[in-house]
């Protein structure tokens, strides 16, 4: 598999990935309100705007991934995403809040094992920074 | 244009478009969202179920708050001993009421943390832990019981008998955590009775150095499947 390969299924498993995270949280936004408040990161005014709005931009970097349109933004937010995600992950575990992942679904799922869910996250993360060296160089587009 | 120029405005193009998709579809929805809500203040938590008019009111009504008062060495562990990392009595500066004969029942499907720990301090209730067994060997409410919900059907069996004739009281933490009161649901589902859910239960015990414990739970292995 050459390179190009590589940055095409990376890009597309990248795409989705976010592709699968996104509708659950868009049609239950109450309960991915939940999920984000249970982190005790973020300040009340900006959880529900945050449920609101982050499955869309999970959306909308899905498809620009997918069609291959503006692919150094889709990229670097795509990354910003997990970096972000698997910090928060990281922070709840350390501080020993117990909360529902969220990363699949609206919330409301046990927490089960904190640690996979950080492992999970970090080789999404691996993925995300794969593909978006795999890029690098490469035409707009692909 | 420069490609950095290019870059910021696709990604700001991006983050715009995601926004307006979020706000326009939730516009759009009969049951949108508020864009800030309010959150619960930690406070005694106001009853969520129709009460009943035959039910005496809650503890938080019949005893005020103001009298500083530990619960002193009353206090006793639910049901078996764990590794309990204080002794029975709560820290110094624990602000619940005493306990009382005669306590009364909590009014709807959640409780206050007064009545929660006039509860506890009487040895009327026991304190069912809906986080993971992991989480709840770093800390729990002293002689709670685990029983996250994921292993839920595994673990109920084995704890079960000890919820009998007993207030029970389910509790995770956070105020939008919702294992406690999906917990609560599904112990009232097996007919059990007086349940209740303590909302952001952990850290509102923990808040008022209520007595707590450390360790697996000794009457099933620390429920984690």
């Amino acid at each position: 598999m050459n390179t190009a390969s590589l940055a095409r299924a990376t890009r597309i498993a990248l795409a989705l990935l976010f592709l699968a995270a996104a509708p659950q949280k868009i049609l239950a936004p109450a309960d991915f309100a939940a999920g984000i408040s249970s982190y005790l990161i973020l300040p009340d005014a900006l959880i529900n705007f945050t449920a609101l709005t982050l499955p869309w931009l999970e959306l909308v970097v899905a498809a620009l991934l997918l069609c291959r349109v503006w692919m150094k933004p889709a990229l670097f937010l795509a990354n910003a995403m997990l970096v972000v995600f698997l910090a928060a992950l990281v922070s709840a575990r350390l501080r020993g809040i117990d909360l529902s992942c969220g990363c699949f679904t609206s919330g409301g799922v046990p927490a089960g094992d904190m640690t996979w869910y950080i492992v999970r996250d970090g080789l999404f993360l691996t993925l995300g920074l794969a593909a978006a060296l795999l890029q690098r160089g490469a035409p707009e587009g692909d | 244009m420069k490609a950095s120029t290019r870059f910021v405005l696709q990604t700001l193009v991006a983050v715009g478009l995601s926004v307006g998709l979020g706000l326009a579809f939730n516009a759009a929805r009969p049951d949108s969202l508020p864009l800030v809500e309010a959150r619960k203040a930690p406070a005694p938590v106001t009853p969520q179920a129709p009460t009943d008019q035959n039910q005496t009111p809650p503890l938080t009504d019949a005893v005020s708050p103001s009298e500083n008062a530990s619960t002193d060495g009353a206090a006793e562990p639910v049901q078996g001993a764990d590794n309990a990392s204080q002794e029975l009595s709560p820290a110094e500066n624990a602000t619940v009421p005493p306990a009382e004969d005669g306590l009364a029942a909590p009014v709807g499907e959640e409780i206050s943390l007064q009545d929660a720990a006039a509860l506890f301090s009487a040895g009327q209730a026991v304190f069912v832990d809906a986080r993971d067994a992991e989480i709840y060997a770093e800390g729990h409410v002293q002689g709670a019981l685990s029983l996250p919900l994921h292993s839920f059907e595994q673990d109920f069996p084995a704890i079960r008998d000890l919820l009998a004739g007993k207030t029970v009281i389910t509790y995770c933490d956070g105020e939008r955590c919702s294992l406690s009161s999906d917990l609560a649901d599904a112990l009232r589902a097996l007919g059990i009775e007086n349940v209740y859910e303590l909302r952001n239960g952990w850290t509102l015990w923990q808040e008022q150095g209520l007595p707590t414990a450390t360790g697996q739970n000794p009457e099933h292995g620390g429920g984690q499947s």
